[in-house]
């Protein structure tokens, strides 16, 4: 295992859109520098899933080798995170009760590791890896839920904790990738919803709780609430910008490629995500290939399918939030990241539907190349970034995370790591 | 059915004689006679002389055809709306096989966008009269067919094209019921898929061979062009899916496609599901589905402001302000959940299921949200 000091850390993930490779830094105030980057268009990423090896792999060989060259830095020497999606992970919550033993019955933090560490024997599945666990919440004897129970009076502690979790076969397969490019498995995994909230929370945000984060990718829209106990609910479906151009496509026959300019130019078209439901007093003239010529169509109607597309995303995640009993905990902000963030009229959107703040998400405490600050669809890898860093400083046991009430959940973490490291 | 029936098969003017002609070939049994009517100056070019009887379309014509109901067990009816002629040779024909106590089975052609609002309205008010002496009224809009042809088709070859299909449509629908199944379906749940108050059916039809038949024959039924439109899946509440298979087909094919089939379908849905074999198949697999749609009760209350203006109007009431008129709800063919319909490039992957919608076919096709796409 590389020693903190001095290490580069890198994130690869396999999007559905590209697949991008992040080198960075962390200074001793913990300020992330980003040194090399690459982006690759995905060719056959479908769903967040990789669906031919062989043409993945150049494409990630291609990516990994520009941004060693940017970084300078060989990535074999670097902490190496894989950022991962798709419809074999699952979330799943599970609890536990101890009993408060000490005399004065109040909570400690050897409470709350042991409440956490029978919570996690319970769902231990054979065809299952734990990727990442968090605390949600923990509700005392009286029945109150509290975030943060150390030092208050109860005879029972429960535990209430979100569980990440992998298909090992379908795991396998990015993680074999990477073994074949560079030769070693990564060190570390990473689900994107995870990863959002240590991209653009400061600890000042976490402490507000009830922070909701949704990236909105080509292949997969991930979405998380956060609180000051950790990540209280994670979630994914695949459906994203591929769906939108798809819809497109069907609406007014234009070949997929097409379809996705069309969603892609939605800035310069002047369109927006919400429709102005103006008729047809605005049209836009639409390529349809080489030797056709352009469809003119009602920029009216192309505004109407996709909000009707991302209304419904909107409306699934609010609805999946009230079922798991998160609705009622998200008192922030909402952030929008990935590459749809920032279609015209998106924040309005999101806006309307579930009734909060939306803004754009901002990386935090990050410096690098513009193009990676600015762009809302780094926002993943680089909080992969982090969450590689927050595994290697508790298996280092030198983090100030180890020693405060987030190490029992981040200790999980380092459960997670030692897991992944027996695949 | 165990005890086939007899079964005759009528045309009415001149589209649904030209259907009925089609059919013919198909169903070549003494149990199945067939019948036209039409005009008289239109039976003279029509030969029927090894096929079945002409009524000509004139006085009295239905006490004639009345005697050649005596002993049927079924009558089917084939033809176009928006003219004079069949919609009238209907009404005759489905109250002498009422006399009888004959269940009646109509398909009836929509009308083509082009050939006018006129047309359109006089379906519209044919369909209403159907729908309550037809025991399964099954309605295929053309203009869905339209949609499928080249650019360049003339319009005689569409009209051609268009009862051709309606013919295969009628034949794999009927032939299951009219046969010994290896699962058996019968007439009854065709009847019961139909029973519902302004139900609308819709049709899909898929045919595979080899190897890949079922697959095959899933992709084309998804593909079928009176399913080509709009509407939220949730909206079907019931389904009756008809399978052919070849006399070679093998125990695997069947259950193979059994299990496509009940997958193509919302747990919820209710499903019949018949199978037999068809001697007329040479290889592979046939799927027809059958799929209802329960409508929206229309307004029976007139516009006070706007009385009637004839008396074709008072079977027929003027829809309330924002209602879609009945030629346009009937053109409005709604589509199911079958997995791999309009989605596009997600045609071949694993789908992404929400609240048993399929989230890849697009949202206002779901939702039946019409864009103007013109």
């Amino acid at each position: 295992m590389p020693k903190k000091k001095d290490i580069p850390f890198a994130s690869i993930e396999f999007g559905t859109h590209s697949i991008k490779v992040l080198i960075g830094e962390f200074s001793a105030n913990d300020e992330l520098t980003i040194i090399g980057r690459a982006e690759t268009e995905s060719l056959k990423v479908v769903k967040g899933e990789i669906s031919n090896l062989g043409m993945v792999s150049e494409q990630l060989a291609q990516a990994i080798d520009q941004a060693q060259q940017m970084a300078g830095v060989d990535i074999q020497d670097a902490f190496i995170t894989l950022v991962v999606s798709g419809t074999y992970i699952s979330q799943s919550i599970v609890s536990a009760d101890i009993a408060i033993t000490s005399a004065d019955k109040l909570v400690s933090q050897d409470d709350i590791d042991n409440a956490i560490r029978n919570a996690r024997l319970k769902d231990a599945s054979a065809k299952m890896d734990i990727l990442n666990t968090s605390n949600r919440f923990y509700t005392l004897s009286d029945g109150r839920q509290v975030l943060d129970p150390i030092g208050l009076a109860s005879h029972s502690l429960q535990t209430s904790l979100l569980l990440i979790q992998a298909r090992k076969d379908r795991l396998r397969t990015p993680i074999n990738l990477i073994r074949q490019c560079i030769g070693r498995d990564p060190n570390d995994i990473t689900y994107v919803p995870m990863a959002l909230g240590k991209a653009c929370l400061s600890p000042e945000e976490v402490e507000r709780n009830g922070q909701i984060l949704i990236d909105l990718g080509a292949g997969v829209t991930s979405y998380a609430l956060f609180t000051s106990a950790g990540c209280h609910t994670a979630g994914q479906f695949t459906v994203g910008f591929e769906q939108a151009a798809n819809d497109l496509s069907i609406a007014f026959g234009l070949p997929i490629q097409y379809a996705r300019n069309l969603l892609q130019s939605f800035e310069s078209l002047k369109l927006s995500a919400i429709s102005a439901n103006d008729g047809r007093s605005r049209l836009i003239d639409v390529e349809r290939g080489p030797g056709t010529l352009p469809r003119r169509i009602a920029a009216s109607s192309v505004e109407q399918v996709i909000q009707l597309r991302f209304t419904e995303l909107f409306q699934i995640i609010k609805e999946r939030l009230q079922r798991d009993n998160a609705w009622q905990w998200a008192t922030g902000t909402v952030r929008l990241s990935g590459g749809l963030a920032s279609l015209p009229g998106m924040t309005a959107l999101a806006h309307d539907i579930l009734e909060h703040e939306v803004e754009i998400a901002v990386p935090f405490n990050v410096r690098g190349p513009s193009d990676v600050l600015s762009r809302p669809a780094f926002i993943a890898p680089i909080g992969a970034l982090r969450c590689a860093k927050t595994a290697l400083d508790i298996y280092n046991n030198q983090t100030e995370d180890a020693s405060s009430k987030s190490s029992s959940a981040t200790s999980n973490i380092l459960g997670a790591l030692r897991n992944f490291l027996n695949i | 059915m165990k005890d086939t029936p007899k079964i005759m098969f009528i045309g009415l003017g001149h589209a649904g004689t030209k259907t009925m002609l089609t059919a013919a070939e198909q169903f070549n049994s003494p149990l199945y006679v067939f019948a036209a009517v039409d005009v008289p100056n239109e039976l003279i070019n029509l030969d029927m002389k090894d096929v079945g009887q002409t009524f000509p379309f004139e006085a009295g014509w239905e006490n004639t055809l009345e005697q050649s109901l005596t002993g049927l067990q079924l009558l089917v009816i084939f033809m176009g709306l928006g003219g004079k002629t069949a919609p009238e040779a209907a009404r005759a024909a489905i109250a002498k096989a009422a006399e009888k106590h004959l269940p009646v089975v109509t398909f009836a052609t929509l009308p083509f966008d082009f050939e006018g609002e006129q047309r359109r309205t006089a379906a519209s008010r044919a369909v209403t009269m159907l729908r309550k002496g037809s025991s399964a009224l099954i309605l295929l809009p053309n203009q869905l067919l339209f949609e499928q042809f080249p650019d360049n088709t003339n319009v005689l070859a569409a009209f051609e094209r268009a009862d051709t299909w309606i013919a295969e449509v009628a034949c794999s629908v009927l032939k299951p019921f009219t046969r010994s199944n290896i699962i058996n379906i019968r007439f009854e749940n065709l009847t019961w898929l139909v029973d519902c108050k302004n139900a609308t059916v819709s049709v899909g039809i898929g045919w595979g061979e080899g190897e890949d038949a079922v697959a095959e024959a899933v992709q084309q039924l998804s593909a079928s062009p009176f399913l080509k439109h709009q509407t939220g899946i949730s909206q079907a509440d019931a389904a009756v899916v008809m399978v052919s298979m070849s006399m070679d087909a093998t125990i695997g094919q069947l259950e193979g496609c059994l299990t496509a089939v009940k997958r193509l379908f919302s747990p919820h849905l209710k499903l019949e599901i018949g199978a037999c074999q068809d001697e007329t198949l040479a290889e592979g697999i046939r799927i027809t589905a059958l799929m209802r749609f329960p409508g929206r009760t229309p307004r029976r209350q007139q516009d006070a402001s706007a009385p009637s203006t004839s008396a074709a109007d008072e079977t027929h009431p003027a829809p309330a302000a924002d209602e879609p008129s009945e030629a346009e709800r009937q053109l409005l063919l709604p589509m199911t959940d079958i997995m791999e319909y309009k989605t596009g490039i997600f045609n071949k992957n694993e789908p992404t299921k929400h609240n048993f919608e399929n989230l890849d076919v697009p949202t206002f096709i779901r939702r039946n949200i019409h864009i103007d796409t013109n």
